[in-house]
């Protein structure tokens, strides 16, 4: 299983999520996950059933933050 | 990310489908919630319905399902607090979601998932949208009471499954009614092996032809055990409450057990041979020139199921486990779990099972100290790992007297099931202040294994059933062969034939029922009986039987003496 961990205090607007096996991905707080897989990989994005941020369950319409 | 092909991908998915079950439940019918996770497998949603709901109207469910897919409702997370909650679910009569949530902590946040009209507690996750599924199906309806308890309502359990492609829910559909050809349940019916009855919930009735597996099964395990050096003895079912006290169950496996009065005492049937086998040990001196001292008991059992938990023979009440109890040196632990290993594994190549190996360790609830478990869990991995077996670790999932390693049979669809066990034990003998006279003429603490190969005589017969679809191999079938006479002129031959085959040990059964022989091949076809022996004018004319084979069909004429000669040479060799 992939995993991703998030987040970073340092920019107010923008937070870099990190997806585990594909890498940093800059993007602006409040985006949801599921808005990121859409940048990251269009097959990751429709394959995707939920995600797990430093370890907990959510859902892809969790906002990254 | 979680995908389907994650462990955790299908509970997501299936979660999601129970839900939109529930969404569509709830637009079709007058119900309230229970509870609805995802299985292995699969899913359920437990409601109690207005009016019961029957099979027939699973169809209906399931096209409003697709309606609530086709809609593409977003599924949202909606957080709330307590109160909030107890609300919402006092508005809607959602009486046993209102129990749940009472008992939750007063500052909990709690989440519901909201799609469309639908809103229903859940932790989650769940898909984004209902739209997301794709391949799904309502399987079967059962009861169930509200928490498994007895006293509670009983609920109506829809069950179902999904999957993201429609070929992946066709194969599994597929494996499942293979699994319901070969439930154990139906062959035994068919075959007349066993039975269960209103007036002993759990406690399984064995039929003469269920009695003939069972006993050849018995036979095989004590011969192989009389090689491999152990001796059998038999304990009581009822012992004292004082001797469940001694050996911890009272303490610690009390739920499980069943109790009786006599002479105003308190009794128990035992729920494990082990206390007893302990008193038989210290009947004795033992020196440990006498290790390691393998004792066998094939020990009938009573451990209280839950009714909802039980099914066929494979969860009962009451069973005969083939057990053994090892005391040895502790030197000797190793190459003694090591013969263990090896008479487990010559068990199962002679059915055919394949398996595969767990090492269980230390839980919650046990007792003794950490280093005897640590020496004891050391001891079994060492053999594993110098047997070049592979297996997995299940972290806490020991007994409470001792680490252990599991067998796990695979059956013909693939799923495993926990047979063999070998679980070292340093902590009973400290319990029966067992002892040995050491070559210092002092006395010491022997070591100890308790062991089963089959596991439970009952769940070993309904996976043999299932493995073999009722087609037992010769040594095992009920009926090994059954003489057909062409016509009533040939029956003093079939019954020469049948004579001279009985009195050689084999199960043989003449069918002189006034029948044309193709009725009388087919019944036997069904009945999975091996052989099938015509006799006509030729066959008499010339000693010879025409032999047809349940799978391989007519074989041609063979020498009445030549066939026995092969079908002895056969059991003898436990060919499948
Ligand atoms: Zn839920
Ligand atoms: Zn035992």
């Amino acid at each position: 299983m992939t995993e991703m961990t998030g987040t970073d205090q340092s920019d107010q607007k923008l937070v870099n999520a990190h997806i585990f096996g594909f890498g940093t991905k800059q993007v602006r707080r409040g985006t949801t996950i599921h808005e990121l897989l859409g940048e990251v990989s269009k097959k990751l994005q429709k394959e995707a059933l939920a995600a797990r941020i430093n370890g907990k369950k959510v859902d892809l319409t969790h906002p990254v933050d | 990310m979680i995908t389907f092909d994650d462990s955790e991908g299908p509970d997501v998915y299936r979660h999601t489908a129970s839900h939109v079950m529930a969404q569509a439940v709830k637009r079709l019918y007058d119900a309230r919630l229970g509870i609805g996770p995802s299985i292995k497998d699969g899913f359920y949603y437990d409601f109690q319905f207005e009016q019961p709901l029957t099979l027939e109207e699973l169809e209906k469910i399931e096209k409003q399902m697709k309606e609530i897919v086709e809609e593409n409702l977003p599924i949202q997370r909606i957080e709330m607090t307590r109160d909030e909650a107890l609300e919402y679910c006092r508005q809607h009569n959602e009486d046993f979601k209102y129990e749940l949530i009472s008992e939750l902590d007063e500052n909990e946040q709690i989440s519901f998932y909201r799609q469309g009209e639908f809103m229903d507690l859940c932790t989650g996750p769940h898909l984004a949208s209902t739209g997301q599924l794709k391949a799904f199906k309502l399987l079967s309806l059962a009861g169930a009471y509200w928490r498994g308890d007895e006293n509670k309502p009983m609920l109506q359990r829809i069950y179902g499954t999904a999957f993201p492609k429609k070929k992946m829910l066709e194969e599994y559909l597929q494996r499942m009614e293979e699994a319901r050809k070969r439930d154990h349940r139906k062959i035994g019916r068919e075959l007349d092996l066993f039975s269960f009855h209103d007036e002993g919930p759990g406690f399984p009735f064995y039929h003469p032809k269920g009695m003939v597996i069972r006993r050849e099964l018995e036979n095989f395990w004590r011969d192989e055990h009389r090689k491999a050096g152990y001796h059998e003895v038999e304990t009581p079912i009822v012992l004292n409450r004082s001797l469940w006290e001694q050996s911890g169950h009272w303490d610690h496996y009390q739920e499980n057990m069943y109790f009786t009065r006599i002479d105003e005492q308190d009794f128990a049937i035992k729920p494990m041979n082990c206390p007893g086998s302990m008193l038989v040990y210290k009947m004795g001196m033992h020196s440990y020139r006498d290790f390691p001292l393998r004792v066998a008991e094939m020990g009938l059992v009573h451990r209280h199921e839950k009714s909802g938990t039980l099914h066929g023979l494979m969860r009962v009440r009451s069973f005969t486990q083939d057990d053994a109890h090892i005391f040895m040196l502790p030197e000797q632990i190793e190459d003694e779990v090591e013969k263990v290993i090896d008479l487990v594994d010559h068990f199962y190549q002679v059915f055919g099972f394949k398996y595969h190996v767990e090492l269980s360790t230390r839980p919650e609830k046990s007792m003794g100290s950490e280093a005897m478990w640590e020496k004891a869990t050391r001891a079994l991995e060492t053999v594993l790992i110098k047997k070049e077996i592979t297996f997995t670790v299940n972290e806490g999932d020991g007994a409470f007297y001792g680490p252990k390693i599991d067998f796990h049979l695979e059956d013909c669809l693939g799923r495993t099931w926990q047979c063999g066990t070998i679980q070292l034990d340093f902590q009973m003998p400290e319990k029966f202040d067992l002892t040995y006279i050491g070559p210092d003429g002092q006395k010491h603490r022997p070591a100890m294994i308790h062991r089963v190969v089959y596991g439970a005589m009952e769940r070993f017969f309904a996976l043999l059933i299932e493995h073999y679809a009722g087609a037992f191999p010769i040594w095992l079938a009920p009926v090994q062969v059954v003489i057909v006479p062409i016509t009533e002129r040939h029956q003093e031959y079939a019954r020469a034939v049948f004579q001279r085959l009985w009195e050689e040990g084999i199960r043989v059964e003449l069918d002189d029922r006034n029948e044309k022989v193709g009725f009388k091949i087919r019944e036997a076809q069904v009945k999975k009986v091996p052989y099938m022996l015509v006799t006509g004018d030729k066959e008499e004319e010339t000693n010879t039987v025409a032999v047809r084979h349940r799978q391989e069909g007519d074989l041609g004429l063979s020498a009445l003496e030549s066939f026995l000669h092969d079908l002895k040479e056969k059991i003898q060799v436990k060919a499948n």
